[in-house]
Formats: structure tokens, sequence, C-alpha cells
């Protein structure tokens, strides 16, 4: 008779540590949780797509791109192969690069992977990336940023144009010439 | 006497070409006779609107063979207006500037100002301003200074020189001295006529030595031949 109570008191305790195992390795990992809970961004794809931006009715500028992506949560988006047209005032700057972004939050363009602008009038901007501050209403050139505007041309790190394309500050390595370069 | 004409026209002439020299810096604007102009700077901006350039920090300002530095400049490329300040140290061919600033005024005047040390050659000026105009060649030094040749050196409390003219004036405690030639000579006022055989007029408390020989006069002109020979006037 006490055999078999602590035999069966042996089987309880196992059937209760195996429980309480069970228990523990059986709570999915965090990892697994998210994947099965958060299906990951919500993309769509478009081709040939254009977008702009527009302020009192007039546009500000407006990116025509072979391939977007846009998260529809945030609305931030990703272009390839674009093609841009800024505009300020009566001057028109067309500007083209592989890559870019889309920042709804700040409504600010980042072009990069080598961007290249270039105006009505001819005047040309080269650099490794392009920004649109939408804020503050500025044109940012950034990395061997290279402007030719007439008989003037200013290169530097990081060049910012402003005043409808009219003002211009070089910053790092700095330098303008006038004249044949 | 026979240095009184090679001083006055070559210290006149030593000023000027200093400033000539300073004033082919004048710079990015003006259309660069054989080449671009460049302005260098930490930061350098540019209002195509109004033609003004400014460059910050480690300006260094190129045009033909000549460079120019300091820490500030200004440009404007539609007035040819243009400053540069703080500490500038200029260099074309064998004329070299240092001074506080220069600034130029629409490619016809250069103005030099604070501690202006300039040279061209074994010719130089030094003195606190320096005004040249290229349309009339016409040099003016307002506060002085002291110009030093080869010969030996003139000095004035106030000096300017038409350089068409081969016309210079030294007023104020007019000096001049060689000490190679073993010459001085000085007064109130002198100035010099290089296209009347070499009149050099001294006038008020006159004064001129040269070996033994001293003249003391109101007046003292001075007329120097090309063998390098004087003869004075003197008059009460």
């Amino acid at each position: 008779m006490e055999k078999k109570m602590k035999m069966v008191m042996l089987l309880a305790a196992a059937a209760f540590i195996g429980g309480i195992a069970w228990v523990v390795f059986s709570v999915p990992k965090e990892e697994n949780v998210k994947e099965a809970g958060d299906p990951g961004p919500r993309l769509m794809e478009y081709s040939s797509n254009t977008i702009r931006e527009e302020k009192d009715g007039k546009v500000i500028w407006e990116i025509y791109a072979e391939q977007s992506q846009m998260n529809v949560d945030t609305q931030d988006t990703v272009f390839q192969n674009v093609k841009g047209k800024y505009y300020q005032g009566d001057k028109l700057i067309t500007i083209t690069a592989p890559h870019g972004v889309y920042n709804s939050k700040t409504r600010n363009v980042r072009l990069d992977g080598g961007a290249k602008a270039v105006t009505s009038d001819n005047e040309t901007l080269d650099c490794a990336s392009l920004e649109w501050v939408a804020d503050e209403g500025r044109l940012l050139a950034i990395g061997k940023a290279k402007l030719v505007r007439g008989g003037v041309t200013i290169t530097a790190d990081r060049i910012e144009a402003a005043d409808e394309f009219n003002s211009f500050k070089a910053q790092g390595n700095a330098h303008i010439v006038k004249g044949k370069e | 006497m026979s240095t009184m004409k090679s001083i006055h026209k070559k210290s006149i002439a030593a000023a000027a070409a200093v400033l000539l020299g300073i004033s082919s810096f004048a710079i990015v604007g003006a259309e660069p006779s054989n080449g671009a102009s460049e302005l260098n700077g930490d930061v350098v901006e540019y209002n195509a609107k109004t033609g003004l350039m400014t460059a910050d920090g480690h300006v260094v300002l190129k045009h033909n063979d000549g460079v120019a530095r300091g820490s500030h400049a200004e440009y404007n490329t539609k007035t040819q207006d243009g400053l540069l300040t703080g500490g500038v140290v200029a260099n074309q061919g064998d004329t070299h500037l240092t001074c506080d600033s220069v600034r130029f005024f629409g490619g016809t005047q250069v103005v030099a100002e604070g501690n202006v040390h300039g040279s061209k050659g074994d010719k130089a000026y030094e003195g606190p301003r320096a005004e040249y105009s290229t349309d009339n060649e016409y040099l003016r030094l307002p506060a002085g200074g002291t110009i030093t040749t080869a010969d030996g050196s003139f000095t004035a409390d106030y000096m300017e020189g038409w350089m068409k003219e081969n016309h210079a004036r030294g007023v104020g405690n007019a000096y001049v001295t060689s000490p190679k030639r073993n010459f001085e000579g000085g007064g109130d006022e002198a100035e010099y006529f290089g296209e009347e055989s070499g009149k050099v007029v001294l006038t008020g408390n006159a004064w001129a030595i040269q070996d033994n020989n001293r003249l003391k006069s109101q007046r003292l002109t001075v007329y120097l031949d090309e063998k390098g020979q004087a003869q004075t006037e003197a008059a009460q």
C-alpha cells in the first residue's frame, strides 16, 4: 500500500514537472510572435509613377520614377531611376538620379546615387545626393557638389541653393572659379 | 645730387608698381586676361542676382600668376568692388604685399590699409595707407610713409604721384636720402618733375647735402642730367 502511494506521488510529481516544462518550453519566442502578429510594412509598388508637391495651387516639385515603392502606413516612398522637376520661380530644374526617398512626414526628398540637376537656363548641379528641405525651401547638394552657372563654377563638399536658384552657399573645400576652369 | 632723380623717380614708381601688382588681383569679376580667377575658402557664398561673392576662413584668391590670402573676401562681379581682409598676404611675380586690408573699387582703384608693406623687386613701400587709381595712374599715400629703392629712400607725411607725367610730390617733413651716393636732402615739401630735365624742387626750409657740399634755402631747385650731374639754384 505504501509502495503504491509512493508510486502515485512520483507519477504525480513527474506529471507536474512535465507540465511546467511544457509550459516553459512551449512559449513562442518573441520574434516568432512578431512574425505572427506583424506582417511587416505594407508596401504598394508602382511602375512609371509620378508624385508631386503643391503649394497654393502651384506645383513645387514632381517626381517621376520607373519604379516606386510606397509604405502604405508611413506614406514614405522609395524611387528607382528618378526624373524630377523642381520649379523655382520662372526657373525649371530637371533632376535625375538612380535612387530617391520621399519622407512624407517632413515632405523632404532625397535623391542619391549620383544626382544631376539642369535648369532651363542650362545651369548644372552635380553631386552625390540632392535633398529638398521642404520646410526651409532649400535645395542641398551633398558630396562632391559642382555647380556651373554662367561663367561661374563652384565646387564644394556641400552646396546649398536658395532664392530660386540664385543664391548659393558652398561649404567644405569651397572653391569658386570665374572664367575658364 | 646725382641720385635725386633716381630716388624720386624710382621711389614713386616703386609704390605704384606694388599697387599695380595688387590691382591686378582685382579679381574674380574682371575678365581674366589669360585664365580663370579663383576664390577659395572654408565657406564661399555667391548671389547671382547681386553678383556678390564672399569667402570666409582660409581665403585664397588666385588670378593669373597672383595669389592673395586673407581671412575674409568679398567681390561683386557686377560692380567689380572687392575687399580682402585679415592678415592679407599677396604675391604676384616679384610683387609682394602685406597689410590689414585691401579694397578694390570698380576695378580702377585699389586701397591698401593698415601696416602696409609692399615690395616689387628691390623697391619697397611701408606706411599706413596706399591708394592707386589705374585709370589716371595716380598714386596717393595720404598718411605718408617710406619708399625705399636700391639707391635710398624717400619719406614724407603725405605723398602723391602722377605716373603718366612722371611727377611726384612729398609734403611735410620730406626727406630724401641715398647713403650709397652720400646724399641727403629735405624740406617741408619735395616735388619731382621727370619731364622737366629731372627737376627737383625742395621748398620750405629746404636743404641738401652731398659729400661736403651743403645747401640751405627756402627753395632749392636741382636739375639732374642723364650723367647724374646736378645744377642747383637756391632762392630765399
